[in-house]
């Protein structure tokens, strides 16, 4: 089906609702528009060869369950903790996470500075490494708070905890990624 | 290790956050994997539990609000008899808040200590007490 993408409206709200009726163009909309999020997030909590499937199986998993989504948490917060779910699978499983090179790991771009290179380079290493590492519930909690930029409410409601809770999850997650990269 | 690790700030850590992830993450096509994804929803019908198919959710949950009933009609009619106990295994729900902070106590649990937080177990709910052990289960 294809739909022209003034007719497919602006909202995700919108998209979704469209998607209900059948509308394949606004399935793919969400997908694209939500694609980078979900694969940074599942790269950052630890997939690696798997995460073309990962990404994959979390849209297949929210478009199945779609009537279960109230949108009292963002769409791509949603999607994250279904995404989420799919990689704690994989791993029940045994398959993923690889162990990267450094070369191929997130560097940021430091300049030309070899030193400024160097330390963020190691920096970034260990961030990931410690990162995947954290308990479950944590490292959701720090990813959708420092990384998808999402407020307490609406990651409390999306990994079905409280406010309060997920405050502490985040801050116990920066007080141990602090202590092992200082 | 270095003047910016030893002067990381929460802000800091936020920024580095923000770049895990994302080479990996370029790497992977929205328009293919919106095309594999189509394509498996169309290949895969919805199914659903056979109890659903045949309707049995609503045959059970009669039944049992049938049987919950008539032990309550039981006991009511036999005060005397009280049902026996079962050795059920203790819920999280079953635990008060002192024995909540108990149990997180005995994990090692340490508490918060930035100002917008709860300074210690004793400032969160019952609630939130539950909701965190709960989580920390996995």
């Amino acid at each position: 089906m294809t739909v022209p993408e003034a007719q497919l409206g602006e909202t995700d709200q919108e998209l979704i609702a469209a998607w209900r009726q059948g509308s394949e163009a606004a399935a793919t909309e969400l997908v694209r528009r939500h694609t980078p999020a979900v694969a940074r997030f599942l790269a950052a909590a630890g997939a690696r060869e798997d995460l073309d499937d990962l990404v994959q199986e979390t849209f297949f998993r929210a478009f199945r369950k779609i009537g279960s989504y109230r949108g009292s948490a963002s769409f791509r917060t949603w999607l994250v903790a279904i995404g989420s779910n799919a990689l704690k699978d994989l791993r029940r499983r045994g398959r993923s996470r690889t162990v990267l090179s450094i070369e191929e790991r997130d560097i940021p771009d430091a300049g030309n500075d070899p030193h400024a290179v160097a330390v963020e380079r190691d920096l970034v290493a260990r961030l990931e490494e410690e990162v995947s590492a954290l308990p479950p519930m944590q490292r959701n909690v720090f990813l959708l708070r420092a990384q998808q930029g999402a407020e307490y409410e609406e990651i409390a409601t999306a990994l079905g905890t409280s406010v309060g809770a997920a405050r502490v999850h985040y801050h116990q997650a920066v007080k141990r990624l602090k202590a092992v990269l200082q | 290790m270095s003047e910016m690790t030893s002067k990381m700030d929460d802000r800091q850590l936020e920024q580095l956050a923000k770049q895990l992830g994302a080479k990996a993450a370029a790497n992977v096509d929205a328009q293919k994997t919106a095309w594999a994804v189509l394509a498996r929803l169309r290949s895969t019908p919805v199914t659903h539990p056979w109890w659903h198919r045949f309707g049995l959710v609503p045959a059970a949950a009669a039944a049992g609000v049938i049987l919950a009933a008539g032990l309550g009609i039981h006991q009511w009619l036999t005060p005397g008899e009280a049902l026996p106990s079962l050795p059920l295994p203790i819920e999280l729900n079953e635990l008060a808040t002192n024995e909540l902070t108990e149990v997180l106590d005995s994990l090692e649990f340490e508490a918060p200590v930035a100002e917008l937080v709860p300074a210690s177990l004793a400032d969160l709910s019952e609630n939130q007490l539950r909701d965190l052990l709960a989580s920390m289960e996995g």
